[in-house]
């Protein structure tokens, strides 16, 4: 539905047609673009539409809309560096100005909500000429930094200002800033800052933290923490993503890697039960850093700091296993996969009665669906609730966005293993049944023997057989007779449901690390060569097969649920409430008008 | 030339005692606010509009309409507030007003509370007037002692309660929003308009924000009605104006006349002429933030609002500043850019950025190290600030800019290195010199 006002528009007027990808095709050569250009999730047809012509283009955008949201539904994104989907509109950049039919003034297009009938122009020489000349003005005491600032790009500067940049010398007798500031999660660079406010709203809007302030007046005007101190909150990193340039950089990814390296897919935080949308970002197959990924009905804009940095024990593989292996001769030695499967089914099948699974809420629906079906054909019991967190499932920590429930697939693992219905946790029976030798073999999903405790350990013993399934090395290891190697999640496709219902798509962003496989196919195959039923030869295929057999996602497809999610059937939600402290009762956040 | 003295007869009947209750009640204080109280506030409202009196802050609003656009029936409580924040380089009348006659003051905000319905109200006082404050201060506590003010006023059913706030020293906090942000609390940083603050304003209740001039006024039209007071001034500029008149003329001080009268008469009869040795070399009528006028352009121009705006200027907040002909324009714009680079907020890029850098290229001419090069970068500024920003303060700086440049290039030319090409320069000037006010 999004049109294309075209190219050579955006580059008049120094716009960009989306809005959190940069769109770096103005700074690199054709085909070095790797970041993930997409569109806004589509409005919901709304039926007390305005209709507002943005230079010719007429859309229909609800009431309340300001002229930026107009002319992004028109496929135009003004240039802006303090606009913030998600924050108040302090309108104090003055980069989106735009004529409106019948008004004099040049008017900020965030800051002025649409009427019905609407005419605004963004593409005529007078407002090129004040965009170029409130550029200009940005660069008047900025320091010529771009060869050494980690924010090249996937600065708004840099990108504006080749594209309406006057490129005329300036006065070199800038006024000096603080430079490289460590503020613990954050460096801070004071020249960079274009004052545009974001962190400052950022952290009185969302977190509460209230970290920034703007010091002095004027052109002495001065980003800096309240009082100089540390930022402590547990948002900080998202400080380096809406600051629009180099002034706020991460000290987890600053430095690693030019950004215009990265190549962007669309993943899910596997952090905890909130399920926060991200971009996951690779060069050469090691994963770089996850970046916030819009959704409304998730995590709006943002991200925890312990979520984000995840990526790095993803990318840490000291402790992954490289291959199947089984117990011969009382050591784990590695064997193909085929002689793995197959030595699973003989075990099935020779040990004959009940099974015992313990699963793990990091699966992915499909996985989970997957071990079911091998279950349920084997005959035996499955659960996956080890710790009591599922309990805490919709708990937050705090006033943002994360949750007592550090697995990302809780929801999921309750729905499709059918035990959402129980208030307790079957682990310990099960546990206690293979210690007492009525069940004999036994499963263990990725859990050490520290999380299985007591009945754990005296089950591990007792079991006639052992199977560790999972992507590291735990203890648990010491006492399997064969061990499968899992993805995880980056490596492979899949979905999660997040606390609140919200199946959602993730996508493969580096290689599977060795022989390991996604576990769907390892118990796809098991359950192939005892059932007869054939693997599913894709994640999707997998997720069709949970749909068509399990209520709750019923009617649901990968189509469906696309990269914004899908509610489980009966999970349905109107809306979602904003993230973070404004959302709080008594909170002012002031709107546009 | 009549002399009306609406604002300031008190003051100088009474030299001396004009600030205190007695003399105030004396004189027919505090029989307008009674009168008020009996009237309904859409008829208080009604009596301002026809007196036709406009904001003295700057803008020039008409009052009984910025009175009219506060809700009826509101939720939240609306506020008075009383601006005498002042600190517009020239001008100084509502000084006069807090030192000489603040009861006049508190009256009038006692009726612009009665008219919306409101039962707090501020004066927000520039810091740096701490005697006025004081003033003001000790009338407020006199009207408190005798019930004027609080619970019940003037015996009453009516309660208002009136605080006085000072400021923490910055010119923007004189601006309304900003003004309201620093009454909340908060650094004095303007907000995007709308909402205006008579819908939504201090603590986003509605509020009405009124210069203290202007509301100095109000006790005398609600006591003689509004067309008494129209009867003075032009067809379209009614009543009375204070200008505080400054530079090198004999009797430099705050005059009291009707809107219309003629600008050099005014100089001669009230000013006392220029000091002797000294020519004319032009006037800001309006406070630093409006455009300069040359002679040619004072001669026979009218003080009102529509007789300035035809001679391209404005009559602002009055702070009528005379220059002789002994001083030079570069040093006139490098004085006002060096305020406006030091008191601009740093909210919006272009007024944050631009001031200081104006201040930077007439610097540079005011040492000798400028070229034609900076004029013209100047103009480029001004025209890139004027109009694009949140508040006027971008505009006050832009408007003498330009102004200055436009009306005396040979001033700037004589001090640039490399000399100038004042035919050049003119262009440059005609090319940027649509910011300026003018009549439409
Ligand atoms: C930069 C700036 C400074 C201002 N300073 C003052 C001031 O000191 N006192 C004042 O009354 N109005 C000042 N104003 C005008 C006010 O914003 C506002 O228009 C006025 O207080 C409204 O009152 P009035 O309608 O009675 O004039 C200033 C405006 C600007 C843009
Ligand atoms: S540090 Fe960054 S986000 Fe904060 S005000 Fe400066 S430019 Fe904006
Ligand atoms: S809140 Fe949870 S899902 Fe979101 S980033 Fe943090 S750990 Fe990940
Ligand atoms: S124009 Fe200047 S003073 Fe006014 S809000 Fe913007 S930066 Fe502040
Ligand atoms: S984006 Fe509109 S003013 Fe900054």
């Amino acid at each position: 539905m999004r049109r294309n006002v075209g190219a050579e528009k955006n580059t008049a007027t120094g716009g960009t047609r989306d809005r959190e990808a940069v769109d770096l095709a103005v700074i690199l050569p054709p085909g070095s673009l790797r970041k993930a250009v997409e569109p806004h999730p589509a409005a919901e047809p709304v039926t007390d539409a305005l209709s507002v012509t943005v230079d010719g283009v007429e859309v229909r955008v609800p009431a309340g809309s300001t002229i930026f949201q107009a002319a992004e539904a028109a496929g135009y994104t003004p240039p802006h560096f303090c606009y913030h989907r998600d924050l108040s509109v302090p309108a104090n950049c003055r980069m989106c100005l735009c004529e409106v039919e019948g008004q004099g003034k040049l008017q900020t297009s965030c800051s002025i909500s649409v009427a019905d009938g609407m005419v605004v122009k963004f593409d005529t020489p007078r407002v090129v000429e004040a965009v170029e000349g409130v550029l200009e003005f940005e660069f008047k005491n900025h320091p010529l930094d771009c060869p050494v600032c980690d924010q090249v790009g996937e600065c708004y500067l840099q990108r504006y200002y080749l594209e309406v940049g006057k490129y005329e010398p300036l006065p070199m007798n800038r006024i000096r800033k603080l430079k490289v500031v460590d503020l613990g999660p954050i460096t801070m660079d004071a020249e960079r800052c274009v004052l545009c406010s974001r962190c400052v709203r950022f952290g009185e809007e969302v977190t509460g933290s209230a970290d920034f302030v703007i010091a002095n007046r004027s052109d002495h005007s001065e980003i800096k923490t309240f009082d100089d101190r540390p930022i402590e909150t547990d948002y900080a990193l998202n400080y380096a993503d809406i600051c629009p340039v180099g002034a706020l950089t991460s000290n987890d990814f600053r430095f690693r890697k030019r950004v215009y390296y990265l190549h962007t897919v669309k993943s899910i935080c596997p952090g905890c039960s909130t399920g926060c949308n991200v971009y996951a970002e690779q060069s050469e197959d090691a994963l770089y850093r996850y970046r916030p990924r819009y959704n409304d009905n998730v995590n709006d804009s943002w991200m925890c700091d312990p979520g984000r940095t995840s990526s790095n024990a993803l990318a840490d593989t000291t402790d992954r296993i490289v291959a199947p292996m089984a117990r011969v001769n009382g050591a784990l030695v590695e064997v193909e996969w085929d002689a793995a499967i197959a030595q699973a089914t003989d075990a099935i099948k020779r040990t004959g009665g009940e099974i015992a699974v313990i699963a793990h809420p990091d699966l992915s629906n499909e996985d989970l669906h997957q071990l079911r079906a091998l279950v349920s054909h084997a005959g035996g019991r499955i659960d996956f609730r080890v710790a009591d967190s599922w309990q805490q499932i919709d708990e937050l920590v705090d006033n943002v966005l994360i949750r007592r429930d550090p697995y990302p697939n809780t929801r999921g693992a309750l729905e499709v293993l059918g035990v959402a219905d129980s208030a307790q946790s079957s682990v310990p029976t099960i546990l206690a049944d293979v210690a007492a030798g009525k069940t004999r073999g036994l499963v263990v999903c990725g859990w050490d023997l520290g999380a299985l405790g007591e009945p754990g350990r005296e089950a591990v013993k007792t079991a006639d057989w052992v199977w560790f399934v999972g992507p590291r090395r735990v203890d648990t290891l010491d006492h399997a007779d064969l061990v499968l190697p899992t993805a995880v999640h980056v490596e492979r496709e899949g979905t999660f449901t997040n606390h609140a219902g919200r199946v959602q798509r993730f996508w493969q962003s580096v290689s599977l690390y060795a022989e390991s496989r996604p576990a769907w196919r390892v118990f796809g195959d098991i359950d192939a060569a005892l059932s007869g039923n054939a693997t599913p030869r894709t994640a999707l295929e997998a997720f069709d097969r949970l749909a068509a057999e399990v209520a709750s996602f019923s009617g649901l497809s990968y189509a469906a649920v696309g990269d914004q999610g899908s509610w489980l059937r009966g999970w349905e939600k109107e809306t979602m409430p904003p993230v973070g402290i404004h959302a709080m009762p008594g909170v002012r956040r002031p709107s546009p008008e | 030339m009549s002399a009306p003295k609406i604002l300031m007869q008190r003051g100088l009947d009474h030299p001396g005692k004009s600030h205190t209750l007695e003399t105030y009640e004396a004189t027919g204080g505090y029989r307008a606010v009674r009168k008020a109280l009996d009237m309904d506030p859409l008829a208080i409202q009604q009596e301002v509009k026809t007196s036709g009196l406009r904001g003295r802050g700057g803008a020039g609003f008409p009052a009984g309409m910025k009175w009219g656009f506060t809700p009826r029936d509101s939720e939240k409580p609306k506020y008075v507030v009383c601006n005498s924040d002042e600190s517009e380089p020239g001008t100084f009348k509502d000084r006069w007003l807090l030192e000489n006659d603040p009861h006049t003051v508190i009256e009038g905000i006692m009726i612009a509370a009665i008219a919306i319905d409101c039962h707090l109200a501020f004066n927000y006082v520039r810091g740096e007037y701490s005697y006025q404050g004081q003033c003001f201060q000790k009338a407020v506590d006199e009207a408190y002692a005798k019930g004027y003010l609080g619970k019940g006023i003037l015996g009453s059913d009516y309660d208002l309660d009136l605080v006085v706030h000072y400021g923490a020293g910055a010119y923007i906090a004189g601006e309304e929003t900003g003004l309201l942000e620093s009454l909340e609390g908060r650094k004095a940083m303007p907000r995007n308009k709308p909402p205006f603050p008579a819908v939504e304003g201090l603590f986003w209740c509605p509020t009405v924000i009124n210069n203290t001039e202007t509301l100095a006024a109000v006790p005398w039209i609600i006591e003689n009605g509004g067309d008494a007071y129209a009867q003075y001034g032009t067809e379209k500029s009614k009543g009375t104006k204070m200008w505080s008149c400054s530079g090198p003329i004999n009797t430099p001080g705050v005059y009291e006349v009707e809107f219309g009268v003629e600008m050099m008469g005014f100089v001669e009869e009230y000013c006392g002429g220029l000091m002797e040795g000294v020519g004319l070399k032009g006037i800001v009528p309006g406070g630093s933030s409006v455009p300069v006028m040359k002679p040619e352009q004072c001669q026979g121009a009218r003080m009102d609002y529509e007789g300035l705006l035809e001679r391209g200027s404005l009559v602002g907040s009055g702070g009528f500043i005379v220059i002789g002909d002994n001083v030079s324009a570069v040093d006139c714009l490098l004085n006002l850019a060096h305020f406006y680079a030091h008191e601009s907020c740093g909210q919006c890029t272009p007024c944050r950025e631009g001031c200081g850098w104006i201040e930077q290229l007439v610097g540079e001419i005011r040492n000798g190290n400028g070229r034609q090069a900076n004029l013209t970068k100047v103009l480029e500024l001004a025209d890139a600030m004027a109009g694009k920003t949140i508040c006027a303060l971008a505009d006050a700086m832009a408007w003498p800019a330009v102004a200055f440049i436009k009306n005396y290039p040979e001033d700037f030319a004589k001090l640039c290195a490399g000399g100038v090409d004042l035919e050049a320069l003119g262009e440059a000037v005609s090319r940027h010199d649509h910011i300026l006010p003018r009549a439409s």
